[in-house]
């Protein structure tokens, strides 16, 4: 945990007005914000493993929020994640094995910290129960 | 009645040419009779004159003979007696017997030597003429052929009276029922009044009508059923589309409509500054604005009419389509490529082709589960169905994706509907099948072709108005 400055956040969404929306929430509640707008640029800045919290898109040009969240899992990276979901994207059940939390569409600003503050203990609990690695279900 | 007469025909020259043979071998035959008949009867004649003059030498010795010679001459004119005196001695007593044409008639002689009992004698010549064989001949065919022309005279009136009748009428009503059934018309029925081969021809042909008036119902039954069920079809295969464009449409409304939703909460919070008001209003109006195109888009495409023509312009339809399902390939990580040449236009109907164009497109983005480039290509060229079929000028709208290709044995298979090699729920297995069914019923055709790990490649074949 990086103490100095704010918490940094990794922000990935394609939609324009969406990414700066969200991007100036989580600023207004405290976080630094990186922004991608596709997974694959999403992905390059995770590396530097330097972010509190991640909010991905599930669908994103490039590669799917959802693909990058069992790849850090796989690499034993347990940062807390808020995965935005769209109609009927069917990522809920996934998701608790993967340990994020899943935000449907359209939610209200509370929604969203709501599930910023289940998102440690999602990770956590997830990070507990695998013994070994898990395996990827591509 | 062409067919009895050529027969009648036949069969009186053939019976023409026995007869002839049967008369002419009689009438040698009579000929001949004759000429023995006169032979033995001069022979007799001579031999019983023969006696009679050994009587009259008798009597009245040598000139008795002569007289009594001429006294039968004289009765007998059909015959000519003559006496030779000289030749007597040394000759044989049997009667001899010449024939002899020289004279233009012809003469049966028969030579008798006659002994009187003091040794003189002389030689009894009875002749008599016959007609020759060559005028025999010709008056017995004669004859025959009088009778022969009164036969075939006779035989032909009855055969033409008879033979209209019994055969020409009855054929010519079968003639006519065969081209009123080749015309479609299989009201009539032929009446049957007799077991014999024609009343039989007549009653096959009758139970012939019966079964095609059967099969032609049944097979106009059948060709309404399959129209009906290719509409179902089309109107499924619609349904399918809508169905796919609606949840990826309410896909997409998620994200404008949670814009709207934090900021219209923000706002009735009161927690946006006064000088950020504007620049929220022009936010929450773009929101507005990008559902209502994206709904626009469903309700245009689902509203359209189906089935009229026009000239439509394949670049249109092509981009219409690419347009159409741009945010579902930009969800599949594909990216749709438009190549196409503007001025080839065909006649059809423009919300069917877009149907047709967008079901090829929906398989290819589908085949590539990693996403991938989705090529469409316009353009115009003389292509030919099959091997061997006349070129005819047309449109080509083509698909190529990047997938994983069609092994060689499911691409002859492909067209079938229903015929899916996709997982559970997300094929149908009509899409390919209704393309080509509407591109069929313009007279175009779909083709196919692919390669296992290069991709495949479907193009629409339509007609262009020469």
């Amino acid at each position: 945990m990086n103490g100095n400055g704010p918490k940094r956040a990794l922000l990935a969404e394609d939609d324009d007005d969406m990414r700066a929306l969200l991007a100036r929430t989580l600023e207004r509640g405290g976080y630094g914000v990186e922004s991608a707008n596709n997974g694959r640029d999403a992905w390059e800045l995770c590396a530097h493993r330097d972010h509190e919290l991640l909010v991905l898109d599930v669908r994103m040009p490039e590669r799917s929020g959802l693909d990058v969240l069992m790849q850090l899992r796989r690499e034993g990276v347990y940062v807390p994640v808020v995965l935005i979901s769209g109609f009927a994207d069917g990522v809920e059940d996934l998701s608790s094995d993967y340990g994020a939390v899943v935000l449907a569409k359209p939610f209200s600003v509370e929604a969203l910290w709501d599930a910023v503050e289940r998102a440690p203990d999602a990770a956590a609990s997830a990070f507990r129960s695998c013994a070994e690695p898990l395996q990827s279900t591509g | 009645m062409k067919v009895f007469a050529k027969f009648l025909f036949w069969f009186l020259l053939a019976s023409t040419l026995c007869f002839g043979a049967t008369a002419y071998l009689s009438a040698r035959r009579e000929a001949s009779d004759v000429e023995a008949n006169v032979k033995n009867d001069i022979t007799a004649l001579g031999e019983g004159l023969r006696e009679g003059l050994g009587a009259e030498w008798s009597l009245h010795g040598e000139p008795g003979v002569a007289t009594f010679l001429n006294s039968v001459n004289a009765k007998r004119s059909d015959v000519d007696i003559t006496w030779d005196r000289s030749a007597s001695a040394g000759m044989s007593a049997a009667p001899s017997t010449t024939i002899d044409d020289s004279s233009g008639a012809r003469t049966v002689r028969v030579v008798i030597p006659v002994s009187f009992p003091n040794g003189t004698g002389g030689t009894l010549v009875v002749a008599r003429t016959v007609a020759s064989q060559g005028a025999l001949l010709k008056a017995e065919l004669l004859d025959e052929l009088w009778v022969m022309g009164a036969l075939f005279a006779v035989s032909a009136m009855l055969a033409v009276g008879l033979g209209g009748a019994l055969i020409g009428r009855r054929l010519d009503q079968v003639v006519e029922q065969a081209r009123r059934i080749g015309e479609g018309d299989f009201s009539a029925r032929l009446v049957v009044t007799s077991s014999d081969e024609i009343g039989a021809l007549n009653r096959e042909l009758n139970s012939m009508a019966d079964r095609l008036v059967q099969t032609k119902s049944r097979l106009d039954a059948e060709a309404t059923a399959r129209v009906e069920t290719l509409e179902q079809l089309r109107h499924l295969d619609r349904l399918r589309t809508v169905g796919t464009l609606a949840s990826s449409l309410a896909h997409e409304l998620g994200t404008p409509l949670n814009v709207l939703l934090i900021r219209g909460q923000a706002l009735s919070a009161g927690d946006v500054a006064p000088e950020e008001v504007t620049e929220t209003g022009v936010l929450i109006v773009s929101q507005v604005a990008k559902m209502s195109k994206m709904v626009r888009q469903l309700l245009d495409f689902s509203r359209q009419k189906q089935d009229r023509k026009s000239q439509v312009s394949l670049a249109e339809i092509a981009r219409s389509a690419a347009l159409l399902l741009s945010s579902l390939a930009k969800k599949n990580n594909v990216v749709i490529e438009v190549d196409v040449e503007e001025a080839v236009s065909v006649t059809g109907s423009p919300e069917q082709l877009e149907q047709a164009l967008s079901n090829l497109m929906l398989n290819g983005m589908q085949a590539m589960t990693n996403g991938g480039e989705l090529r469409l290509s316009v353009r115009s060229a003389m292509r030919s169905k099959k091997p061997g079929s006349p070129q005819l000028l047309v449109g080509i709208i083509e698909v190529r994706d990047q997938g994983p290709g069609i092994a060689a044995d499911d691409l002859s298979r492909i067209f079938e509907p229903f015929y899916t090699t996709k997982p559970a729920g997300l094929g149908t297995g009509l899409g390919l099948s209704v393309a080509s069914g509407i591109v069929e019923e313009l007279g175009g055709w779909v083709h196919a072709e692919s390669e296992i790990g290069r991709g495949s490649a479907f193009a629409l074949h339509i007609p262009r108005a020469m």
